[in-house]
């Protein structure tokens, strides 16, 4: 079973959207921070990660640039997030992430993305 | 004075030996007594006992205010978690209708139908598609529009406020049908919500209200209806025809709808806003024909440079950067020798983008300014302006 980590502020977006992935037959792992989503990531190997922009502690863009620079880690990465100006949407792909998807948003075309993440990961 | 009080003193002594029992009568007595003797410290301890009532009331106050508080918040907490959850089920169509109803306990009680509402509204926040549908559905199944209708009715600003909110969001049907009647409404805050659910509710239209408007388009709406319709499928009208309006401040929103959206065939309107008697109405059209690149404009902005003020003639001189042409070095070339500091960079900066080499042939023409010229140039040539 795939894995899932999902980072998001928002207790309402988070819970919808790990039930949905988890009907899609989907492990999923919550975060709701960028601190804890890292400590999550420290002694875990998951398949996908999605993840908001702007969270407490460790914001999106730390988590991503984290994951990249330092920890070279090449997950793929799914943003998902309210600031949908062009601005945060290039920061965002000039940091590694892979995909960019804007609030609102729909859940089959989220299952969409994520399914494309995960087999151009294989 | 002095009587009255020894009168009460009496009084009160005969009060005490008639009506308290034996152990209090003393004690009694010697207070009695005590206080007259000793007035000021009577009126001390009596401060004392007012300040402390004082705090004890506030304290309660406040207790009572702040268990209140979070009674309320918890029962909302708790209220929110459950409908979420319920609602999430539905959704994924885990259960049924009847079975939802079931499961959405109280709700027919006025703060959980708050509680309901408020969640919908956060689900269609987030989420789009099949979803957003849903949302509206449930909302119209439950009644719960009657409830924001209410709020709409009420003398408090924020109320009506949410009410209008709500039902743009899940009910936009019933909101067309009254939303019109706020867009003038007194209250500049209630009229600036009406205004902007106008335009969510009329995405193929969304600025007709603008011709009914009798009152102000203040600048907050005028943000908001921009952000809108980025943020919307709200479709972009031609913005000319709002241009004869009398209202000043849709004019120049106009002005700026047609800079941002590159509204080409306005042309005609924008190069008639240029005889208009306000002053910024008339720079936002000169910003217009620059950002447009309208270059029939250009003879009607140098006809009319001599008669604009400092801030209007500094953007004539701006477009002709963009719209100048060979012929229009003379009349650069006159402002670098008679204008303003301002004028005069705004000019060279101008000339240096045409032509540089105008600038060489008025260094030859006039020597005296060669200095001046050069300090201009290298103004207008650093990196950091």
């Amino acid at each position: 079973m795939k894995k899932i980590l999902l980072a998001e502020d928002n207790k309402l977006i988070l819970e919808t959207v790990a039930h949905n992935l988890i009907r899609e037959g989907y492990e999923i792992l919550k975060a709701t921070d960028g601190k804890e989503c890292l400590e999550i990531l420290e002694h875990t190997k998951v398949d996908l990660i999605i993840t908001d922009l702007y969270m407490p502690f460790i914001n999106g863009y730390e988590v991503i640039s984290h994951l990249r620079d330092e920890k070279n880690d090449k997950t793929p990465i799914l943003v998902l997030s309210a600031g949908g100006a062009e601005d945060n949407v290039l920061k965002a792909f000039e940091l590694g992430a892979d995909d960019f998807m804007i609030k609102p948003f729909s859940l089959m075309e989220l299952n969409v993305r994520v399914r494309k993440l995960l087999t151009m990961k294989r | 004075m002095f009587h009255l009080s020894e009168h009460l003193k009496d009084l009160l002594i005969s009060f005490g030996n008639d009506n308290l029992p034996i152990f209090f009568h003393r004690f009694f007595i010697r207070l009695v007594e005590t206080c007259y003797n000793y007035p000021l410290v009577f009126l001390f301890i009596l401060v004392i006992i007012f300040l402390v009532i004082n705090i004890l009331l506030i304290i309660l106050t406040l207790y009572y205010t702040n268990t209140r508080k979070n009674r309320r918040d918890r029962y909302f907490s708790i209220y929110s978690n459950h409908y979420e959850e319920v609602l999430r089920k539905y959704l994924f169509n885990e259960i049924d209708w009847d079975l939802t109803l079931v499961k959405l306990k109280r709700y027919k009680r006025p703060l959980n139908r708050r509680i309901l509402i408020s969640v919908l509204v956060n689900f269609q926040e987030i989420l789009r598609g099949d979803v957003d549908n849903a949302m509206s559905d449930i909302y119209y199944r439950l009644g719960l529009y009657n409830d924001s209708i209410r709020l709409t009715r009420s003398s408090r600003f924020y109320k009506k406020i949410l009410g209008f909110r709500e039902l743009t969001n899940l009910y936009p049907k019933g909101a067309e049908e009254f939303i019109e009647q706020y867009i003038n409404s007194p209250d500049d805050l209630v009229a600036a919500e009406a205004q902007a659910s106008y335009i969510l509710l009329h995405p193929e239209n969304p600025f007709d209200f603008l011709k009914k408007l009798t009152g102000p388009f203040t600048r907050w709406t005028q943000l908001t209806a921009f952000y809108l319709l980025r943020k919307h499928p709200i479709s972009v009208p031609s913005f000319a025809g709002y241009l004869q309006s009398e209202n000043r401040n849709i004019k120049k929103f106009s002005l700026r709808m047609i800079i941002y959206f590159q509204q080409i065939e306005c042309e005609s309107e924008i190069l008639k806003m240029l005889d208009n008697p306000d002053e910024t109405v008339r720079f936002l059209c000169i910003q217009s024909i620059n950002s447009l690149r309208l270059f029939s404009g250009k003879e009607l902005l140098k006809n009319r440079y001599p008669s604009e003020t400092l801030k209007n003639q500094t953007e004539i001189v701006k477009a002709l950067r963009n719209i100048g042409e060979n012929e229009d070095y003379d009349f650069l070339e006159n402002i670098i020798k008679s204008g303003s500091i301002t004028l005069q960079t705004e000019a060279c900066r101008a000339l240096y983008y045409l032509n540089p080499e105008c600038l060489d042939r008025l260094k030859l023409t006039d020597p005296k300014s060669e200095l001046k010229i050069k300090q201009f140039i290298a103004h207008v040539t650093d990196q950091r302006n």
